[in-house]
């Protein structure tokens, strides 16, 4: 059995108004500096808002904001778990060994890695281009774009029983 | 598709895993070093505000209550916290716990203390504050995680005003207390001291002193105290008590 997707739109279809919303997905990780906070769950909230508001927009639009919300999860969880280890070392003992260093050096270049892939992802969409993280862009398009079978089901009201 | 899906998400985890044990091993910066300059930025702040309130250290001979207190400290001296007393000439009825395991005994709440024993109850439940490490919960409450972020030592005023003239919370005031009492049966001192030393500071102040303050329900606090009988203490002391206020 073949899966069916959706087809993808060419940047020629694309009207600039989408293309602008479908950047502006990714700029929602900038969304914890303008709060002034350096809480990494803000920038979380405002992709789960992002996506919510964009969620009847066309598939590309769809498509961007999802990606840049799932890809930020893990992310947000490591920022977290550092923030959450740093504290421990304030409240318990000062046990600061090299793999917490580790730790913070992986969730630096994570952080890093996701901006800069964010950034590229942000000009592509700017320009109609779809753009595909590993793992979360095909994650992101076999939930976006796979066609599924209750959608074509026609649902018909019917009298009690 | 799906098992490209599994495939790209095993790669992710172990390229995340794989850095994390290869920095492990492979240190960009050694912990040792990092502790040695978080040491060492602990002990700047602690010199700063030493230098800031003009904090006497106990323990030296030079003066009378600097002796007494020393002689306090050893009494009071706990396996698993080495801890600092300070002396502060100031006519405030206060005694705080700072970070970098400091306490501050200022000379207006050594006035009010008739018998060493209050002091020792009063020293015994800043160290409860240092032990459960209420500075660090208070200054996170405070300052938030900026602290944690910047933690730079030009902020060593800012923090001190916070530490000093900001309050407990009042569990943190309730655990301080349990403790107090707990050290104060260890010594054989009833905890009444405590008790007697608080009822003065609120009869002969109209407003409530500051060490009061913060503490849970005053009244409540003061019952808690009296609760335990009122037994002279048989502890003894190289130094006058009277003698060591009349210096003051």
């Amino acid at each position: 059995m073949s899966t069916e997707y959706y087809q993808i739109q060419q940047p020629e279809d694309l009207p600039a108004r989408e293309r602008e919303d479908a950047m502006g997905a990714y700029f929602m990780m900038f969304a914890s500096l303008a709060a002034g906070l350096p809480l990494p769950i803000i920038n979380l909230i405002a992709a789960i808002i992002y996506y919510h508001v964009n969620k009847h927009k066309s598939r590309f639009v769809r498509f961007h904001s999802l990606q840049s919300l799932l890809s930020q999860l893990p992310v947000s969880l490591l920022n977290a778990g550092l923030v959450v280890w740093a504290i421990s070392f304030f409240k318990y003992d000062f046990n600061f060994d090299n793999t917490f260093l580790a730790y913070l050096i992986v969730v630096l270049m994570a952080n890093l890695l996701y901006l800069g892939f964010s950034i590229v992802a942000a000009i592509k969409a700017r320009k109609g281009l779809m753009y595909y993280f590993i793992f979360f862009g095909k994650l992101s398009y076999e939930i976006i774009y796979k066609i599924k079978e209750e959608e074509e089901h026609i649902y018909r009201n019917n009298p009690p029983i | 598709m799906k098992k490209r899906l599994w495939r790209d998400f095993l790669i992710l985890l172990v390229l995340f895993l794989g850095a994390w044990i290869f920095f492990t091993y492979y240190p960009v910066v050694d912990s040792e070093q990092v502790k040695i300059t978080f040491n060492d930025k602990e002990k700047e702040i602690k010199e700063k505000l030493i230098e800031l309130f003009d904090y006497k250290q106990a323990d030296s001979d030079t003066t009378q209550i600097l002796r007494a207190l020393g002689e306090l400290k050893h009494l009071l001296s706990e396996k698993d916290l080495e801890y600092e007393l300070f002396f502060s000439d100031s006519k405030e009825i206060n005694a705080y716990a700072l970070p970098g395991n400091m306490i501050v005994i200022n000379r207006g709440i050594i006035m009010e203390c008739d018998t060493p024993e209050e002091l020792i109850g009063v020293i015994a439940h800043e160290i409860g504050h240092l032990k459960m490490k209420h500075h660090t919960d208070q200054l996170l409450a405070t300052l938030g995680l900026e602290l944690l972020l910047a933690g730079s030592s030009s902020t060593a005023g800012e923090v001190s005003k916070i530490l000093t003239q900001s309050a407990f919370s009042r569990e943190m005031e309730t655990e301080a207390d349990d403790f107090a009492i707990k050290k104060m049966k260890e010594l054989n001192i009833s905890p009444n001291y405590l008790a007697k030393l608080f009822k003065k500071m609120y009869k002969k102040t109209e407003y409530i002193p500051e060490f009061l303050n913060s503490h849970p329900g005053i009244n409540n606090r003061i019952s808690k105290f009296s609760s335990y009988p009122f037994e002279e203490s048989s502890l003894e002391f190289t130094f006058d008590w009277l003698k060591v206020k009349n210096s003051l």
